[in-house]
């Protein structure tokens, strides 16, 4: 149960964050309409919506992220886990993400077809994948791909870029300890971080979710895996 | 076929508080072909539009400042019938994280949407939804028409042919066959779906069902069960409370309840359950904030009753604060003009006030008023009311009229152990065990007679007597659920030997509606729903024709 003075502060924080996030709405929303008509703009004009779209979606996949550790640190977030197909899942994540890597000259692919159907809290899994995608936004070099395989243990979903990939201290699986606050420090980590707390939630028959780093998969450069077990 | 999708000729409902979101969600559903959008700024301009029409999607933004939020827009919808199944009602919300306490509710939407709103994203979860309500059209037509038989049999095709929100037809199922306390076939789909996945909603289920069958102590672990792997599951709490009510174990009521509420502040059933354990448990400074509590957030809803006010009014004269008891019955008065039963309660709470301050002219008054709103209209009074009257005839020694509303009591509800003993209770309180026992075993003997009375002549192919007996009992006992499946069982007999006609199946349905919640009349419902479903449909068949 949740003590009054928790409760205040989520109030609180919930209460603002509605209100950033009407006005990110109407942020993004207006420059969702400025990119309908790039004709008369210049370099720096369509460089600087290229700015404005990118950096309020990373503003955010942050308060999502914020919100969300918040909430498990308290003992106020349970995950909501039900079935949903995956196929949808990678979908909308291309969906939300193209037009803002498309200004980058970065595109982005779903290398998957058929349905599968899982189990995961599908808030949190968008939010996962967004955040991901915006950090192969600044190091990929022209493509993204995502991808899922089912197998005997479990469902891994990947993302893939062409960029320079992770150095070679970050690879391997992630876990809450080995993530320092050292690690912490930058975009990067504090989204690793989210990610890796949301996957140990995912857990079913005594196995929990991971996220693992490596370098190569079909694209050659950062390859994150998400793994979700049966 | 996407080109083909489209929002034409749906009837959509935007609510949101601030303009521009309203806007530009508008211009955004016009892209989708939308061509019948309705914007509301609050949960009140809201409710009041889909009373005045149903609306194919709404779309419903979950913080909408002041008054009403999102998830008691939705409450408010479900419980007033205005959200079809074949509706959409979608929850947008500012953070995807508030969904943890929202998913363990008991009213659901159709869809989440987190804000911002991605155009592509919208359209897609738009698109989707859509396509699967439309795919489900007979299962809606089932469920409008009340058949809940076919509508169970409905989703299982479904679920059997593979569809992909299977786990959300057998959830749909469980709950139908609970309502028709069809307890073997629920408990069975509830096993089939824990095999896939630990399930909160059917082990959730799976408690309510022992609940019913009365296996207290595997309902308590199972909603306990429910509460470790998600404490936010605020339903599991009022189970428990329930539960623990029928332990008499009035402390853990309480502390059930409050934990409940601490996860959801604002449902008006739930505060009223705690504020009533709470003066249980004499705590009456707590029951006090929370009766005001109901008032204020039942304010201008179909949740507030009349009862809130007169039971705040009692509490606060439990406290000695007899002005503000006076003012909150003038209120009551006030807001409840022309409401005999509210009238009533009003006099009662003014009586007892006046009485506590030696008023006895004022507290006459209000004895003689309540008595004469009494016999204006005795059907008109609640249970709670009557009960709260016969204290008052006992009191004045109106022993006449005491003996008559006991014996409405009792003819009403002559299998129902826990008015019985209010009842008793009412009598022993003022020292008069002895005649209550005699009232209310002849009043109780009267109706078992006419019920078996009934029954025989039914048995002996005597239908017309036995209807007419029945209706006869009707007129005096109309809520009794005994007395009301044994008439639906008289007309559907008649109805198969006769031929049917729409009246009579008018009658016979609201018979059955009348008793489907009792646990002891749960086999004969279901023999008796049955009949009534295969009459009803072939009448309808024949008017087709």
């Amino acid at each position: 149960m949740p003590s009054e003075n928790k409760l205040d502060m989520a109030t609180i924080v919930a209460s603002s964050i509605h209100d950033i996030k009407n006005s990110l709405s109407i942020v993004l929303n207006s420059a969702e309409k400025l990119s309908e008509n790039t004709q008369k703009f210049t370099a720096e004009d369509l460089h600087s919506l290229k700015e404005l779209r990118y950096e309020s979606r990373r503003l955010n996949n942050n308060f999502v992220q914020l919100l969300a550790l918040y909430k498990l640190e308290n003992g106020l977030y349970f995950a909501n886990i039900d079935n949903h197909d995956v196929h949808d899942l990678l979908e909308e994540v291309v969906f939300e993400n193209q037009e803002t890597l498309a200004l980058k000259g970065i595109s982005i692919a779903m290398d998957f077809a058929g349905s599968i159907e899982w189990f995961y809290d599908r808030e949190l899994m968008l939010g996962i994948l967004n955040t991901m995608i915006n950090n192969a936004y600044r190091y990929a070099k022209s493509k993204i791909a995502l991808s899922a395989r089912e197998c005997e243990d479990g469902l891994f979903i990947y993302i893939n870029d062409d960029g320079r990939g992770y150095p070679q201290r970050m690879l391997g699986q992630l876990s809450q300890a080995m993530i320092s606050i050292d690690f912490i420090t930058g975009n990067t980590g504090l989204g690793l971080h989210f990610a890796s707390a949301v996957m140990a939630l995912h857990n079913n028959a005594g196995r929990h979710g991971d996220v693992q780093l490596n370098n190569g998969g079909a694209l050659g450069g950062a390859l994150v895996t998400l793994f979700l077990p049966r | 076929m996407a080109a083909l999708w489209s929002l034409q000729r749906r009837k959509i409902l935007i609510v949101d508080d601030i303009p521009e979101m309203r806007s530009m969600l508008r211009n955004t559903l016009f892209q989708f072909g939308a061509d019948n959008i309705t914007p509301a700024a609050t949960g009140e301009e809201a409710i009041e539009l889909m009373g005045r029409q149903t609306f194919d999607l709404v779309l419903c933004d979950y913080n909408l400042g002041e008054g009403k939020d999102g998830q008691q827009v939705l409450e408010e919808a479900k419980l007033r019938n205005y959200l079809p199944y074949s509706s959409v009602f979608i929850m947008v919300t500012a953070e995807n994280t508030s969904l943890m306490v929202m998913g363990a509710l008991e009213y659901q939407p159709d869809e989440y949407l987190s804000k911002p709103v991605n155009r592509t994203v919208l359209q897609g979860r738009l698109r989707k939804i859509t396509e699967k309500k439309d795919a489900l059209k007979p299962l809606s037509k089932a469920l409008s028409s009340g058949n809940k038989q076919v509508a169970v049999t409905l989703c299982q095709r479904y679920i059997e042919a593979g569809v992909k929100n299977r786990y959300e037809l057998m959830k749909l199922q469980v709950e139908l066959l609970i309502h028709d306390l069809d307890l073997v076939a629920a408990k069975a789909i509830c096993g089939k779906a824990l095999l896939d996945r630990d399930f909160l909603w059917a082990n959730f289920s799976l408690g309510k069902i022992a609940y019913l069958e009365r296996n207290y102590d595997d309902a308590k672990r199972l909603f306990e069960c429910v509460l470790s792997a998600n404490e936010a599951f605020v339903s599991a709490y009022d189970w428990l409370a329930k539960i623990y009510t029928k332990q008499g174990d009035t402390a853990l009521v309480q502390s059930s309840l409050e934990k409940a509420v601490a996860w959801s502040p604002k449902s008006v059933v739930r505060l009223r359950s705690l504020a009533e354990a709470s003066e249980i448990n004499a705590n009456f400074e707590a029951a006090e904030s929370l009766r005001k509590r109901v008032l204020r957030i039942g304010k201008n809803s179909m949740m507030r009753k009349s009862e809130d006010f007169s039971c705040l009014a009692a509490v606060l004269l439990q406290q000695d604060k007899h002005g503000e008891a006076l003012r909150t019955v003038a209120q009551l008065k006030q807001e409840y003009k022309g409401d005999v039963n509210a009238s009533l309660s009003a006099a009662l709470a003014e009586e007892k006030i006046f009485l506590t301050t030696s008023n006895l002219e004022e507290a006459e008054k209000a004895a003689k008023l309540a008595v004469e709103l009494y016999q204006s209209s005795p059907e008109a009074i609640s249970n709670e009311t009557a009960l709260q009257l016969t204290a008052l005839c006992i009191s004045k020694g109106n022993d006449d009229l005491a003996q008559n509303i006991v014996e409405q009591l009792v003819n009403n509800n002559h299998d129902d152990q826990t008015l019985l003993d209010q009842v008793a209770m009412v009598y022993k309180d003022a020292g008069r065990e002895d005649e209550i026992t005699h009232i209310v075993s002849v009043a109780r003997k009267e109706m078992i007679s006419v019920n078996n009375q009934g029954v025989k002549l039914l048995e002996q192919g005597a239908l017309f007597e036995s209807i007419a007996l029945f209706e006869k009992a009707m007129l005096l006992a109309p809520h009794n659920q005994v007395l009301n499946i044994n008439t639906a069982q008289a007309y559907i007999m008649a109805m198969k030997k006769h031929g049917s006609c729409r009246e009579q199946l008018a009658s016979t349905r609201a018979c059955l509606d009348f008793a489907h919640d009792n646990p002891d009349l749960a086999e004969r419902y279901k023999v008796l729903n049955n009949a009534y479903w295969a009459i009803a449909s072939s009448t309808g068949q024949k008017k087709n024709a």
